[in-house]
C-alpha cells in the first residue's frame, strides 16, 4: 500500500467533478457537452487514486554492511494546498462563462489556471505518495514506483554537488528540497517537499566527505 | 488654487447644477400656441393650466408666486380669448375667465401662420417649439429679474425660401432689449417645406444698446420620409400586401422620431386590400439637453453643458448616453477646455420568436437572439442564438435544439481552424484532455 490516504484524496477531489459533470450532462440546459469533459477529468482523478493507494513501492536491496542513515517521505502539504486553489478558480471560471458576456479570454485565463494547478497538485501527491529517499553510508537511493520502477542512486564519494531550495508552494508550508547532483551522466537526485532540508543536505555533506 | 483643482471644481458644479436644473426646465416647455388654438374649448383651461405650470417653472429665480398673468389668445377663427392666472405662495397656479383690470404680467400668444400651417405646419411648429425651448434655457441662464418681453413672429414669408421667428428678452428690466433669439426656417429646395434651421443668439452683453451675435448653428431639418413594399406573403406569385413605413421628425433635431407603420392585405384573394393595421411608435432616436451658465456673473456666458441621448437601436429607448461640457475660464472669446463622455444605457438587444412546427395551434419551438455589448463600448460584440423545443407537448421548453455563442474578444473570426477554440465546451475537451494526458505521462516517466 502506498504511503497515506491518495484513495481518499482523490476521491474528495474528483468526487465532486464527477458529479458535477454528470450532473451537467444529464440537465435539460446547455450545459451538456460542458459536462462530459468535466465527469471524465474526475472519474480520471477518483481511478488513479485508486491504483495509487493499491501500489506498494519496494524498498531497495541493501548489501549486509550497508547502514541506512535516514530516510525521507516527501511531504504532501504543498501539493494538497495547489490542487485546492484550482477549485476556486474553476468556479470563477464557471460564473464567468455562463453568468456573463464577457469575452472568453477572460473565463479561459481562470480555468487554465485553475486547471494547471489543480492537476499538478494532484499529479505531485501521487508522485509524492510513490516515492522515498534513502541515505546510507554509502549511497542517495531515490525509489519511485508507478506501473514502472524508477530507481536512483548517488555514490556518495561522486557527489559533486548540493543544493538546497525552497520553492513558492514549499516556503508557504515551512518545507524545502534538496538536489544533489553526480559530476558523471547528469545524474542528480532531488529530494522534494522534505521536512528539514538542511538537516538531510548536513548529512549528506558529512557522509561525502 | 491650481488650475487642474479650479476646472475640476467648475466641473463638478456643472454637473450638479445641470441635474438640478437641466432636466425639469426643458421637461416642462411651455404649449405651442397651435396646440391651444386648436384644441376644443372644453381643454382650453387644461391648456391654460399647462401654461401656467411651464412658466413658474421656468422663472428659475424669480418666482411667479404671489403675481397675476393675463394671457390674451388668439383663436384660429381669428377671434381672441383673454384669461387670468393668479399665482398663490406656493407657486401652484388658478385659471379665471377673463383678464385683470391691472393686468401685471401680460402673454401674448398668437398664431398668425395659421393659413400657412395648412400647408406645412410641421416646422412652423418646430421653429415656435424651438423658440420657447431656447428661450427657457435663456431665462434659466440669467442673473435675475428676466422678463419675457415678446413673443411672437417677425417677417415671416411663406412659398418663398426663408421665414424667421424671434423673441426678444429683457433681462434686468431696462428700457433696452438685452437678448434677441432668431429661428430661422429656409426651404432650400424650393419644396414647400423647411430643411434648415438657423439658430441665432444676440445679447447686449456690456450694455451699451448694443446687440452682438452670441452664436449661429445652422443644421438640418428631416422632416418625413416614407417607403413602402409589396410583398408575397402566401407565395403564389401574387403580391399580396403591402407595407408601407412613414418617418418623420417632429422635433425638427434633424433625426426621424416617430415611425407609422401602415400594412394593408389582400387576406381574400382577390387581389383588393381587404384588411388595414396601422402602428405608430416613437423613436427616440436623439435628443440633446442643453444648459448654459454664467458661472462668475460678468454677464457672458462661460459654461456650457450638452447631454445628448442617442437611441442606436431604435428601439425607442436612449441606449447612449453623450455627456459634453465646454469651458471658457480665461475670459476670452470661446470655449478653450472642453470634454465629451459616453456611456451606455441598456446595453442588451433580445428578440425571440415562437413556431408552432407541428401545426397543433400551440407553439413548441422557440428562437431566440441575444447581443449584448459586453467591454461596454457602444458596439454589440457578442451574441447568442438558441432554439429550444417543447418536446412532450406540456406547453415547456425542454429541450435544446441547436445553441451558438459567439463572442468577440478571444480568436474570434481569424479562419476556421482557429474559430473551433470559439466554442467554450471545445476548450473545456481539448483542456481537461491535455491535463490528464499530461498527468498520465508524468505518472508513467516517474520522478
Amino acid at each position: 500500500m502506498a504511503r497515506g490516504v491518495p484513495a481518499l484524496w482523490s476521491v474528495l477531489f474528483g468526487l465532486p467533478l464527477l458529479a458535477g459533470g454528470v450532473a451537467l450532462h444529464t440537465s435539460n440546459q446547455y450545459l451538456q457537452s460542458f459536462g462530459r469533459p468535466v465527469a471524465a477529468l474526475g472519474g480520471f482523478v477518483i481511478i488513479i487514486g485508486l491504483i495509487v493507494q493499491l501500489i506498494t513501492p519496494e524498498p531497495p536491496v541493501f548489501q549486509d554492511d550497508e547502514n541506512i542513515i535516514d530516510s525521507k517521505n516527501p511531504n504532501q502539504r504543498p501539493t494538497i494546498l495547489k490542487a485546492t486553489l484550482g477549485i476556486p478558480l474553476f468556479l470563477t471560471a464557471s460564473y464567468l462563462l455562463y453568468f456573463t458576456k464577457l469575452p472568453y479570454v477572460y473565463p479561459t485565463i481562470f480555468f487554465f489556471t485553475g486547471l494547471f494547478l489543480y492537476s499538478s497538485g494532484l499529479l505531485g501527491y501521487w508522485r509524492n505518495a510513490l516515492t522515498t529517499y534513502y541515505l546510507t553510508d554509502r549511497r542517495l537511493i531515490s525509489v519511485y514506483r508507478f506501473l514502472t520502477l524508477n530507481r536512483k542512486e548517488i555514490a556518495l564519494p561522486n557527489i559533486q554537488m548540493i543544493q538546497e531550495r525552497k520553492s513558492v508552494w514549499e516556503k508557504l508550508v515551512g518545507l524545502g528540497n534538496v538536489r544533489v547532483a553526480a559530476g558523471v551522466a547528469d545524474l542528480e537526485i532531488v529530494a522534494n517537499n522534505i521536512r528539514d532540508p538542511t538537516a538531510f543536505a548536513d548529512q549528506i555533506r558529512t557522509r561525502s566527505n | 488654487m491650481t488650475a487642474g483643482t479650479r476646472t475640476l471644481l467648475v466641473l463638478l458644479v456643472l454637473l450638479f447644477v445641470s441635474s438640478s436644473i437641466a432636466q425639469p426646465v426643458i421637461g416642462k416647455a411651455l404649449p405651442t400656441s397651435q396646440q391651444l388654438t386648436e384644441e376644443p374649448d372644453g381643454e382650453l383651461e387644461e391648456s391654460l393650466l399647462e401654461l401656467a405650470t411651464a412658466a413658474e417653472a421656468s422663472s428659475i429665480g424669480n418666482s411667479l408666486a404671489g403675481q397675476q398673468l393675463t394671457v390674451h389668445i388668439t383663436m384660429s377663427d381669428g377671434s381672441t380669448v383673454t384669461r387670468g392666472i393668479t399665482f398663490d405662495q406656493t407657486g401652484d397656479p388658478t385659471i379665471h375667465e377673463s383678464g385683470f383690470a391691472d393686468p401685471g404680467l401680460t402673454a401674448q400668444l398668437t398664431e398668425p401662420t395659421l393659413e400657412s400651417i395648412a400647408t406645412s405646419p410641421e416646422p412652423i411648429i418646430a421653429v415656435e417649439k424651438a423658440i420657447k425651448y431656447d428661450l427657457i434655457a435663456l431665462s434659466a441662464d440669467s442673473p435675475s429679474n428676466q422678463v419675457l418681453t415678446t413673443l411672437g413672429t417677425q417677417g415671416i414669408t411663406y412659398g418663398g425660401q426663408s421665414s424667421i421667428m424671434s423673441a426678444s428678452i429683457d433681462l434686468d428690466d431696462d428700457p433696452h432689449t438685452d437678448a434677441i433669439l432668431e429661428i430661422e426656417g429656409i426651404d432650400t429646395n424650393s419644396d414647400g417645406e423647411f430643411d434648415t434651421l438657423v439658430r441665432t443668439v444676440l445679447r447686449d452683453t456690456n450694455n451699451d444698446g448694443t446687440l452682438e451675435t452670441i452664436t449661429s448653428e445652422r443644421r438640418p431639418v428631416a422632416t418625413a420620409v416614407t417607403g413602402s413594399v409589396e410583398l408575397d406573403v402566401s407565395n403564389d406569385n401574387v403580391r399580396d400586401t403591402l407595407l408601407r413605413l412613414t418617418g418623420t421628425d417632429t422635433n425638427t433635431d434633424g433625426q426621424l422620431d416617430r415611425k407609422r407603420q401602415i400594412t394593408l392585405a389582400d387576406t381574400h384573394g382577390d387581389t383588393q386590400f381587404d384588411s388595414f393595421a396601422e402602428t405608430i411608435n416613437t423613436i427616440s432616436s436623439t435628443r440633446i439637453v442643453t444648459g448654459t451658465w454664467d458661472l462668475n456673473n460678468d454677464g457672458n456666458v462661460n459654461a456650457r453643458m450638452e447631454i445628448e441621448g442617442v437611441d442606436t437601436d431604435d428601439d425607442t429607448a436612449f441606449d447612449r448616453r453623450i455627456l459634453r461640457i465646454a469651458l471658457n475660464l480665461d475670459g476670452q472669446p470661446g470655449f478653450e477646455s472642453t470634454s465629451e463622455t459616453t456611456a451606455q444605457i441598456n446595453p442588451t438587444l433580445s428578440i425571440s420568436t415562437e413556431f408552432d412546427t407541428n401545426n397543433d395551434g400551440t407553439p413548441d419551438t422557440k428562437a431566440s437572439l441575444e447581443a449584448s455589448d459586453a467591454n461596454n463600448d457602444g458596439g454589440l460584440d457578442s451574441q447568442e442564438l438558441a432554439v429550444v423545443n417543447d418536446s412532450d407537448g406540456d406547453g415547456v421548453y425542454d429541450s435544446v435544439v441547436h445553441r451558438n455563442e459567439f463572442r468577440r474578444g478571444f480568436l474570434a473570426n481569424t479562419g476556421d481552424p482557429i474559430r473551433y477554440l470559439d466554442d467554450p465546451q471545445n476548450l473545456t475537451l481539448i483542456g481537461v484532455t491535455a491535463s490528464i494526458l499530461s498527468m498520465l505521462f508524468q505518472l508513467v516517466q516517474g520522478g
